[in-house]
């Protein structure tokens, strides 16, 4: 019995040196960040302005791989039964804490299958009308759209995508439910939204800011908690009168359950420093987007973030009565 | 003498050396993965767009539209010589190329397209430099049901590219617009006619149809008569005839204007040009019988609309910051990463991009020509090697390129099902070319119809009541006339002959 | 194949049609209809599968009146060796790799020609192997190997 104490302990000893070793040599290869979405969209950009400056941290190069499809739940699934040593990494964006409501088999848990890193930025969003819709401000869009509800229509993105998630919020919040008419993609459905065809969408400032400039869409409202350098003159949500209504499109980096502690410790400075270097922050401007404060961009605040956004959209969601399986 | 101002600016900035060097690479890998079978220019970009986010903004644009422009090109050589499309645009050229080719005249065929390319993007050139913005106006007129009835008016007009029974055309047409909706509805997020198998959950490729339903037929139906495709004909001349020329300038001219004009529309656009302008060619020509046997018309206007279609299709990402198709999606990211917002600002806020991207279109198009008219004596040797060892190649090419498109083996043996499904309906008189538009559309058109009847909450008037969907259903209607008068008026003699030969 | 009806290729198009659309209805059931209002995933496909039916119908009925030219020179040794091959050449490629798999394509399906000689299609064979590797492989990057796992390769 003695002998067999000695063993465990011995091992044990062997595996934590083993480990801490491995952790001072971490990074010794290439870091794979995973991106669940094609090369070029704005969480791909998002992903490479990060690799690149924890890269040059790290001291070890980081490439971003395109594991593209369902809502990013294969990118999602490779990472949480990719080996948990540090070498794959995952970037995500909301719809990571929105797939166990829309997809009923997902093969992989969002929460426990994952060591949080942190988060790394939020971008707000902004709700739209087509130019020529008569309400002025929120208050009369709201009463507008309660006073034609059978008429008006509501575009998004498509299933699981961030316009959907705020349009959703949206109609709960004002507790009146319009048409909503899907697109596949972003692009689409400002098309339709520029052409008259459909009334209101809701998306990112990504996506939204160039259109708002130019004067061809009317905006009501943006959904962060204050108002954004780009578009100063657009009032928040809360402010033009949906109090708390606030909805963000935030990114964090996630590794594989069982990821050593002292690696997870090697990556959140680095990530805390990738989003604090000017360069990159210029660049999240200028997609709308803001670096989190450093006390966000840590595992313990992506966790209860997370867990926060799962419990939030979990309700909404199911009460749409929306799957994306 | 703005718009001189702005061409010379952008001529300016297309010219610099590096961006030549740019156009002319992006041209070149662009031609190579067109004539490559598999990998489409929308899998080579994204592949490439990495590279290109070390390049200045304009480079990096200039040479995935080149890719882009390039990869149309090169995927008409494969439909002329051995009936494979690579690109969806390219199915309308396989009709006459491929017959061209088999008659010994590739090179006329070859030279035909090139031509026919070369001219098209440079009128689209104009055209994009002269009229983007109001164009881009129109196209966004264009609500889901007007989409829908362009749609429906396109798969009429292409039972006319059908030889055989009109019957069996509607009925390959609508078993196409089925086949295209296997997989995820992006709607409800069901799973479609999958039978659980995960690798149909996005849906069959359209390349995986296409090699199957032309390539590998093909090379079946010539095994069946092997002894007389290996007597193939001589090679006339590389060159078009005077006859040729006087026959295709018309077409080409027709094949622009149409293709311009449908290019704009997003999605369908440039391939809807195709079908359109080989509709309208095989109904105007005065050798109306020699289409689908080798018509040189039936190569000069749908390359032409192509091309065109292909430049005019940047019109509303150059001005309005939308994608009207997968490749100008990734171009949108490419501006993005680069930190340039797209959208309408573009125009005023970097002029420098927006003219030198046109005017590399057009150094583009000519590095095309240049490029090609002397490799088609080199192509045209390659279809005079004999058919025994040619179609193990072919069949070769078939299969890597297949696996290419998403490293799965389940693509191959898709592509051997949908051979052995062409090789049946081609001994039934049924052809693929309008299976294969209506495989495209089939998604889109059903995509818009839901779409419309959701934004008219159910209200089918919605079709006859928008003045653009009312007349696109028109000339639907007048279009179903026209294919279907000769029918009835034929003979019984008439229609035994001709599906007889 | 030969057919009960007056045109061969008539009938058989129309029972293909029929059937095709008969199954796509079928499947489609588990589907959600909807209303014209808010489509549901079965609404078009089962619009178009009833015309579908409609039009083979139609062409059954027709073969029976109007006569048309028998169905000629029907391959199946050509279909089967075209077909099998290029699956077979799926079911080997990862495994084999393209240097074995490769080369059975070329040599199986050619055996479908006329004038099949061992001398000149192992050449083709071996030019087309080597030409895909160097294209496909190194320059597309295609995730295949050359030498396969089964014959001890990465």
């Amino acid at each position: 019995m003695g002998k067999f104490l000695v063993r465990v302990t011995l091992c044990a000893l062997v595996i934590a040196a083993s480990a801490a070793a491995y952790a001072q040599q971490y990074p010794s290869k290439v870091i794979t960040l995973v991106v669940p979405y094609a090369a070029g969209g704005p969480t791909d950009t998002v992903a490479r302005l990060v690799a690149n400056s924890m890269g040059a941290t790290l001291k070890q190069q980081m490439i971003v791989e395109n594991t593209v499809g369902a809502g990013g739940t294969i990118a999602g699934n490779r990472v949480a039964h990719a080996a948990p040593d540090g070498y794959t990494l995952f970037i995500h964006h909301v719809g990571h804490s929105t797939a166990p409501a829309l997809y009923r088999k997902l093969p992989y848990d969002p929460i426990n299958d994952f060591e949080p890193i942190g988060l790394i930025n939020e971008a707000p969003m902004t709700l739209l009308s087509k130019k020529d819709l008569s309400p002025k401000n929120l208050k009369e869009l709201i009463a507008y759209i309660k006073a034609n509800k059978e008429k008006m229509t509501l575009a998004n993105a498509g299933l699981g995508s961030a316009s959907h998630l705020c349009g959703m919020l949206f109609m709960s919040a004002i507790q009146t439910d319009v048409t909503t008419v899907p697109y596949e993609g972003a692009g689409p459905a400002m098309n339709d939204l520029l052409g008259g065809q459909i009334d209101l969408l809701c998306d990112q400032t990504t996506n939204t800011t160039s259109q708002i400039k130019a004067g061809r869409v009317k905006v009501y409202g943006i959904t962060s908690n204050k108002r954004v350098a780009s578009l100063p003159d657009v009032p928040t949500m809360d402010e033009a009168g949906l109090k708390g209504f606030e909805v963000n499109v935030w990114h964090a980096l996630y590794a594989p359950k069982g990821t050593p502690k002292a690696v997870i410790d090697k990556l959140v400075p680095a990530l805390q420093a990738a989003i604090k270097e000017p360069n990159v922050k210029q660049r999240f401007n200028e997609l709308g987007a803001e670096s989190v404060a450093d006390n966000r961009a840590t595992p313990a605040a992506l966790r209860a973030h997370l867990k926060a956004e799962i419990d939030r959209w979990g309700p909404i969601i199911k009460k749409a009565g929306v799957y994306a399986d | 003498m703005e718009l001189l101002g702005n061409l010379a600016l952008g001529l300016g900035t297309a010219v610099t050396p590096w961006n030549l060097v740019y156009c002319l690479i992006g041209v070149f890998l662009g031609t190579l993965i067109g004539v490559l079978p598999g990998l489409g220019p929308t899998a080579t970009i994204a592949m490439l767009l990495p590279v290109t986010f070390v390049l200045p903004p304009v480079s990096a644009l200039i040479m995935l539209a080149g890719i882009y422009y390039g990869s149309q090109y090169g995927g008409s050589t494969t439909s002329i010589l051995v009936n494979l499309p690579g690109e969806a645009a390219s199915v309308v050229t396989t009709l006459d190329g491929y017959q061209m080719a088999r008659k010994g005249r590739a090179g006329a065929a070859l030279a035909a397209a090139a031509i026919g390319s070369f001219f098209a993007g440079t009128v689209a050139t104009f055209i994009l430099a002269l009229f983007a913005p109001p164009l881009a106006e129109v196209a966004l007129k264009f609500g889901p049901a007007d989409y829908f009835s362009l749609m429906v008016l396109g798969l009429v007009a292409s039972i006319v590219l059908a030889q055989g029974s009109l019957l069996h055309a509607f009925g390959m047409v609508v078993l196409g617009l089925l086949l295209g909706l296997v997989g995820t509805d992006v709607t409800s997020g069901t799973q479609r006619f999958t039978f659980g198998i995960p690798q149909l959950a996005d849906g069959v490729g359209f390349v995986v149809v296409a090699m199957g339903m032309f390539g590998l037929t093909e090379i079946i139906r010539n095994l069946e008569q092997e002894e007389h495709r290996s007597a193939l004909a001589k090679i006339t001349s590389l060159w078009p005839t005077k006859e040729d020329w006087k026959r295709m300038i018309p077409s080409i001219l027709r094949g622009t204007l149409i293709g311009s004009a449908v290019g704009i529309l997003p999605g369908s656009g440039s391939i809807l040009g195709s079908f359109a302008a080989y509709s309208i060619e095989k109904k105007v020509s005065k050798h109306r019988a020699e289409f689908g046997k080798g018509a040189i018309e039936g190569v000069a206007a749908p390359e032409s609309a192509n091309n065109a279609g292909a430049q005019t299709s940047f019109i509303p990402m150059l001005t309005l910051g939308i994608p009207s198709n997968p490749v100008s999606a990734l171009m949108i990211g490419a501006m993005i990463i680069h930190g340039i917002q797209p959208g309408p600002s573009v125009i005023r806020d970097q002029p420098a991009l927006f003219w030198g991207m046109i005017a590399s279109m057009w150094v583009g198009n000519l590095f095309l020509i240049i490029l090609n008219l002397p490799l088609i004596g080199m192509w045209v040797r390659l279809v005079m090697v004999p058919y025994q060892y040619l179609f193990p190649a072919i069949l070769v090419f078939c299969g890597i390129g297949v696996f290419s498109l998403s490293n799965s083996e389940f693509d191959i043996y898709l592509m051997a099902l949908f051979g052995a499904l062409g090789y049946l309906f081609s001994k039934l008189g049924c052809e693929p070319a309008p299976m294969l538009l209506a495989f495209i559309l089939g998604p889109m058109m059903e995509k818009y119809l839901r779409r419309a009847m959701l934004i008219s909450r159910g209200d089918w008037t919605v079709f006859f009541t928008r003045p653009i969907s009312l007349t696109l259903l028109v000339l639907a209607v007048v279009a179903m006339v026209l294919v279907l008068i000769p029918e009835f008026s034929k003979t019984r003699e008439e229609a035994f002959r001709e599906e007889a030969e | 194949m030969a057919s009960p009806a007056q045109n061969p290729k008539d009938f058989w198009t129309g029972l293909i049609y029929v059937a095709f659309g008969a199954a796509f209805i079928w499947i489609a059931q588990d589907y959600g209809m909807g209303t014209a209002f808010r489509m549901g995933p079965a609404y078009f496909p089962t619009v178009l599968a009833g015309i579908l039916i409609l039009i083979g119908l139609m062409s059954l009925g027709r073969s029976f009146f109007r006569p048309g030219a028998p169905i000629t020179s029907f391959t199946v040794k050509g279909l089967l060796i075209v077909v099998l091959s290029t699956a077979l050449f799926g079911v080997i490629v990862r495994g084999a790799g393209l240097a074995v798999a490769l080369p059975i394509l070329v040599i199986v399906s050619g055996y479908a020609s006329v004038d099949f000689r061992w001398g000149r299609m192992l050449a083709l064979a071996a030019g087309i192997t080597v030409f895909c590797v160097l294209v496909f492989l190194k320059g597309l990057g295609v995730p295949l190997p050359v030498v396969g796992p089964w014959l001890g390769g990465g």
